[in-house]
């Protein structure tokens, strides 16, 4: 899952960042309003953070912009300006949420991964492909009732072809979603989670949830037909 | 001042009462003449049946009547009298009721009426006619005079009653007159009433609102509008007090927000030492922010209120000016400005010191700040006649002619969006506020290429 955060105050860009983080995102930043439109128009970002108050560009034209330029990436507005007049600005110019600084980083990190179920298409935390379950909330994953243990990286690794379930996920939106830019990905790192995590979720009797469709990507289906 | 009403509806009463009681001392002489006037017509109406009834031959006098003596003539309280005299003066007749006494002969011409008031013999007041008639004397007829009296009772019982009416009229007249005043001075005052009304009705939060000059009477339109135009005055001075303290809260808000995210993080990632090193750094960077704002803010306030006291001392503009350049440098290097340097190496000025540093430094921090990177700042001072002025010429592109006069507004900035952490948005609204307590003009403009121009001018 990854993010971008728009936001000019660098120290609460640094914490909005290292919050996301550490809950499991890929996170892109940046303090000028250009700067973020380029990067949220070259990326497929899972949701935005955008202030409103920004050099270069005000959140609500970068967002007015990414929408008339096709882009629907959920964007969550976060800014000192909280008054009726101002959330309904920001909910017209095409935001789907709107949090009040001071905020709660709680609230910050729910309101995020609500966006992130809404993006596809599934509003229940627990996503289920055949008898795995992954519970998007409390981040645990079960198989035919055994509980997996999983680090951060393979859990949202999972996330991700749990969300897409059926459909192939491609290499190079596997690096993007998981690793973001900041991160150098060598060129088997993909390969080698998927490795792992076909090992962990492999019970006896079992055929592998997770297919390689050769270049094409991946897929994890259900039975594993 | 009493109410109004009452002093209107009372003067009114008072003009209308004096009115009264002058139309009533007019009235009064004019209805006894009158009545005077209706008595004597009577007083000749007997006469003359009196003269009718007297035959004047060579035989002498004679009085005729159909009963004798006649009822009115007896003696008795209401008794009435009459004589007559021969040309020579001897008494022909008179009537039972003077008994022994007489009435007086006035001494008339032929043909006059003659009236005036008597006394009548028995004591009462009563008023008496003479008619002196000729008669034909050729043919033996004499001439006679003839004079008749009756009491006045009647007239005078009349006269009392129409004094008593007058009075009466008069007092019953005064009360309506009161009234009406006070029902007109009341309905006449109205509108002033519903005004009152009106503005006792305005507070805080209806200033918006506006008073009806066109319903107003022509003497209150200028109150009205005076008053409109004190409400429009107050309303934007609230509105702006509003403005503010919303502004003053955004601009806290902000360096809150970072205070908690930061916290809540160093609180739950408080085994990551790295991170939380950076955090706490961040903390204090936060709170030094807050208090520089605070601290700005609390110099704003005591210097619009004239709080701050000045020591004025001799300084040297130039020294100061020194100082805040080797101050700036860093900043300047970094951002590769050129700073042209116009300042003559002695500069002295009578004034407060800490107040003149506080204001050139917000213009040097501004100019810093908004130029472009490798931009040009000229600093300029120079002394004409009794004025020393300092002006500071830089380039800012984001700045138009309009933004000119909010430059001094507090939390103004030309790029609305900007939010910069370093700077509270009130240093030049400090500048001017300090500037103008000490007397010194400090104006803006913008020069024909384009370039922003601060001119501060102290007078020594």
């Amino acid at each position: 899952m990854r993010i971008l955060v728009v936001e000019d105050s660098e120290k609460l860009r640094r914490a909005i960042q290292f919050a996301l983080r550490k809950a499991g995102y890929a996170v892109d930043a940046t303090g000028d309003g250009e700067e973020g439109l380029w990067f949220a128009e070259s990326n497929d970002y899972d949701a935005l953070v955008l202030d409103l108050m920004l050099p270069g560009l005000d959140g609500l034209t970068m967002l007015r912009r990414l929408r008339d330029g096709g882009r629907d990436t959920p964007a969550l507005i976060l800014t000192v300006k909280s008054e009726v007049a101002d959330r309904v600005a920001g909910l017209r110019a095409g935001a789907d949420d709107y949090l009040s600084k001071p905020f709660a980083f709680d609230e910050l990190l729910a309101r995020v991964e609500a966006l992130v179920r809404r993006r596809y298409g599934n509003k229940r935390p627990l996503l289920r492909v055949g008898e795995l379950e992954v519970d998007t909330v409390a981040r645990k994953v079960r198989h035919r009732g055994h509980d997996i243990t999983l680090t951060l990286r393979e859990y949202r690794l999972l996330e991700l072809l749990a969300r897409r379930a059926g459909e192939v996920v491609s290499r190079s939106e596997i690096e993007e979603h998981i690793y973001g830019d900041d991160a150098e990905v060598f060129s088997n790192a993909v390969e080698s989670a998927i490795s792992t995590l076909r090992r962990k979720l492999e019970l006896p009797g079992t055929a592998t949830l997770i297919q390689t469709r050769r270049g094409l990507g991946y897929v994890l289906e259900a039975g594993g037909e | 001042m009493r109410s109004l009403q009452q002093r209107l509806s009372r003067g009114l009463a008072l003009g209308l009462g004096v009115l009264l009681v002058l139309g009533g001392l007019l009235a009064y002489p004019a209805l006894r003449s009158l009545l005077v006037e209706e008595f004597d017509y009577a007083l000749l109406a007997k006469a003359r049946a009196l003269t009718a009834s007297t035959t004047a031959d060579g035989r002498g006098i004679s009085l005729r009547f159909t009963e004798y003596p006649p009822p009115e003539f007896k003696a008795g309280p209401r008794a009435e009298y009459f004589q007559v005299w021969a040309r020579d003066g001897e008494v022909a007749a008179k009537s039972p009721s003077l008994g022994d006494a007489g009435l007086l002969r006035p001494g008339t011409s032929t043909n006059e009426l003659k009236f005036w008031s008597i006394t009548l013999p028995d004591g009462r007041a009563g008023r008496a006619l003479a008619i002196k008639l000729a008669l034909d004397e050729t043919a033996g007829a004499p001439g006679f005079t003839v004079v008749f009296a009756r009491d006045t009772m009647r007239l005078r019982s009349v006269l009392r009653r129409v004094v008593g009416g007058l009075i009466g009229g008069g007092v019953i007249l005064l009360i309506a007159a009161a009234w009406l005043a006070r029902l007109t001075t009341r309905a006449g005052l109205r509108p002033v009433a519903a005004l009152a009304d009106k503005v006792t009705r305005i507070d805080a939060p209806s200033l918006a609102k506006r008073l009806s000059a066109a319903e107003a009477p022509a003497e209150l339109r200028p109150i009205v509008e005076q008053l409109n135009s004190l409400l429009g005055r107050l309303h934007a001075a609230f509105e702006r007090e509003r403005r503010f303290s919303a502004d003053v809260a955004h601009e806290l808000l902000t360096p809150v927000a970072e205070l908690r995210a930061l916290a809540e993080n160093a609180v739950r990632w408080r085994e990551d030492r790295e991170a939380t090193g950076q955090f706490a750094a961040d903390v204090l960077d936060s709170a030094r922010q807050m208090e520089r704002q605070i601290n700005t803010l609390l110099g704003l306030a005591r210097s619009e209120r004239g709080e701050l006291k000045f020591q004025r001392e001799s300084i040297n503009v130039s020294v100061l000016l020194e100082e805040l350049r080797a101050q700036t440098a860093p900043r300047v290097q970094a951002k590769r400005l050129q700073l042209d340097w116009l300042v003559p190496a002695e500069a002295a000025l009578w004034s407060d010191r800490v107040a003149c540093r506080a204001i050139l430094q917000n213009l040097f921090d501004n100019a810093v700040e908004y130029t472009p990177e490798g931009g040009h700042i000229v600093c300029r001072l120079e002394r004409s006649g009794n004025v020393l002025t300092f002006t500071l010429t830089n380039a800012n592109p984001g700045l138009q002619t309009n933004d000119l006069p909010h430059l001094f507004e507090p939390f103004w900035r030309a790029d609305a969006a900007r939010t910069d952490r370093a700077h509270s948005g009130l240093g030049l609204a400090l500048a001017k506020s300090l500037a103008t307590a000490l007397r010194c003009d400090l104006r803006v403009a913008l020069t024909e290429r384009g370039e922003v121009l601060f001119t501060l001018a102290f007078p020594t």
